[in-house]
């Protein structure tokens, strides 16, 4: 998503260098109307960032809030009688950043890939095409909650039909937990993930698709070239910068990943993601402080991150490469 | 790829492959069926019998029980309240977030300033912070203005929460729309409201549709805000539904559970069903691009 399109703005910098009298009313107008909107991120980001960050650096918990004392950088790292201690030297926080980087990179991984066999097939021409896309949105468009409902049912040590089907298979011979066990789990969050949003993936990627020229098609057709060197080098650098930004929407939306994981596992270390992590400090531990300290943390990551997308996405709109 | 002759072989071939398509996309809606058919069994057929398997009569106990006896926290009066309240949630919140993005994204793409590239990014930048780190000043927030747990308070924070994504979704389409349009129409003298109800509203359509699409399902699904800011009876129904009490004398009810996590699904399966081809249309008409 390049931020500035280069060649846009000329109409809106030419006017305001002009600086007419009618120019004028009109900025202040368009100012009158985003008023709400700066407003909405004072309140969205501004204020709650702060309060937050402020907390972060306080002893606050939810019986003394309006008491709580500064303490500085304690809440992230203290050096302490020769022992560390904060959210830096906290076992469990780097449990959690390993899950979120573990959950990330495989579930996003495995939907940009089947998106994108499936934006293949749905781009091509088949009876009932129609029909077909609108059902694979389906698991997309129902409640998280409703997809964390069915799948706990399906992965049911006893009653469950995925262990029917793999014992009936002779895969395995004993029922797996595979919500509770500390090996599986994780991995049972990933596949409900990537059955639930492959069909996201699959859909940026299919309008992606649909806006290549027919020509290159036509000439490599007439040429005779087989149709998957056509796919890596014909259409797989046309779409690139639409998965760019696929994959990027999908990594930041992965990397605060909550409800899927807390309905599914509730509040299990071995699945427990930095926002879970945060949510637990804050709301069940009621350690405002730590808690606080641990989104922000949650808060800097995504941000870097945004920030680093935000300059590359820039620099190749800016070369003319990427548009 | 149609057009070529087909031989016999090929054609064979293709068939082949819709088998295998066939095959693929049913494994892929497997659970639905099963949640679907799980709902429409007793307690006894679900312990017993083949889970895969449709049940031997059908019955729409577990539906009924689900919609107005079953127990969520305290109460025992099914999901129905919580239904309702959803709609009371989704409605104002649909309307009012994708009206400011209509809004915000005209401003940004047609009435560009000194600063209005940086609000932009900062915006982006508010489409993706994690919503912990919101949680707890803006639970604050909500309850010096006497909002907590209130079904009002719970509509502002989604337009606030999705207000980024709507403003995200229209500059973007805006951005793609002919400046000149917007250039004759201001030598003509036309006025900064004039040009957006006449000239940019009729044509934004595809992008209106996909943005209240996309903000029904955000919200109508949305878990971690309706859990922090709704109280016992306000909560919407995702949160009911995980509340949702399923034990009885003969243990868990897996049928009401299912049932019940049908009709939380049903809003949204049914919007997609009537308006899921508009949506696909609308983005690929270039929502969610560069």
């Amino acid at each position: 998503m390049p931020i500035h399109e280069s060649g846009m703005s000329s109409t809106g910098s030419v006017l305001v260098r002009r600086h007419s009298k009618l120019v004028v009313s009109r900025i202040r107008a368009a100012w009158v109307f985003l008023l709400p909107m700066l407003l909405l991120l004072l309140v969205v980001a501004g204020w709650p960032l702060l309060r937050t960050i402020w907390f972060s650096l306080t002893d606050a918990t939810f019986s003394n809030m309006e008491q709580a004392s500064f303490i500085g950088l304690e809440n992230y790292l203290i050096y302490e009688d020769g022992e560390w201690f904060g959210i830096l030297a906290d076992g469990l926080w780097w449990r959690a950043v390993w899950n979120t980087l573990t959950f990330t990179a495989f579930s996003v991984s495995l939907e940009l890939v089947l998106g994108m066999i499936f934006a293949l097939v749905l781009n091509a021409e088949f009876p009932m095409r129609g029909l077909v896309r609108a059902a694979v949105l389906i698991p997309w468009a129902i409640p998280t909650i409703v997809s964390a409902k069915i799948w706990g049912w399906m992965l049911h040590d006893q009653f469950g039909i995925v262990n029917h089907i793999l014992m009936s298979l002779a895969l395995i011979d004993s029922p797996l937990s595979w919500t509770a066990s500390a090996d599986l789990s994780l991995w049972a969050v990933i596949v409900v993930d990537v059955w639930k949003t492959t069909p996201f993936m699959a859909l940026l990627i299919l309008a992606a698709l649909q806006m290549l020229p027919s020509d290159c098609y036509e000439a490599a057709r007439v040429d005779g070239i087989h149709p998957v060197k056509v796919f890596f080098r014909v259409t797989l650098p046309l779409i690139m910068p639409a998965l760019v930004v696929a994959v990027t929407f999908r990594v930041l939306d992965a990397l605060r990943v909550f409800d899927v994981i807390y309905v599914l596992t509730s509040n299990s270390s071995d699945t427990m993601s930095i926002s879970v992590f945060a949510r637990q400090q804050l709301v069940e531990f009621q350690q405002v402080g730590y808690g606080s300290a641990a989104s922000v943390l949650v808060f800097l990551s995504v941000m870097s991150l945004t920030l680093i997308w935000m300059y590359l996405s820039n620099r190749s709109s800016n070369h003319g490469g990427v548009k | 790829m149609v057009e070529a002759p087909m031989t016999p072989v090929r054609q064979l071939a293709r068939y082949g492959l819709y088998a295998v398509l066939a095959l693929v996309a049913f494994i892929y809606l497997m659970p639905l069926w099963v949640m679907i058919i799980t709902s429409l069994k007793d307690t006894e057929e679900i312990r017993t019998g083949n889970l895969l398997a449709l049940p031997g009569s059908f019955n729409f106990d577990a539906w009924v029980a689900a919609w107005s006896s079953a127990c969520t926290g305290g109460t025992c009066e099914g999901i129905s309240t919580y239904f309702f309240n959803s709609f009371q949630i989704v409605i104002p919140a649909v309307l009012v977030s994708t009206l400011l993005g209509a809004v915000n994204g005209y401003v940004l793409s047609f009435w560009r300033f000194r600063g209005s590239e940086l609000m932009f990014g900062l915006l982006l930048v508010g489409c993706f912070i994690p919503l912990q780190v919101m949680l707890l000043p803006m639970a604050r927030s909500l309850a010096f203005f006497g909002l907590a747990n209130t079904t009002t308070g719970l509509v502002i924070v989604h337009v606030i929460v999705g207000s980024g994504f709507t403003t995200m979704f229209f500059r973007n389409f805006y951005i793609g729309l002919p400046q000149e349009l917007i250039k004759a129409a201001r030598l003509d003298g036309a006025g900064f409201f004039f040009i957006f109800r006449r000239i940019v509203l009729p044509l934004s359509t595809p992008i209106i549709v996909v943005t209240l699409i996309w903000q029904f399902t955000q919200i109508w699904n949305d878990f971690l805000l309706g859990v922090v800011f709704s109280g016992a009876e306000t909560q919407p129904v995702t949160v009911a539904l995980n509340n949702l009490v399923n034990t009885s004398f003969g243990g868990k009810q897996y049928n009401v559970d299912m049932a019940a996590a049908l009709i939380a699904a049903l809003p949204t399966l049914f919007v997609y069903v009537l308006a899921g081809k508009y949506f696909v249309r609308g983005l690929t008409a270039g929502a969610v691009k560069g």
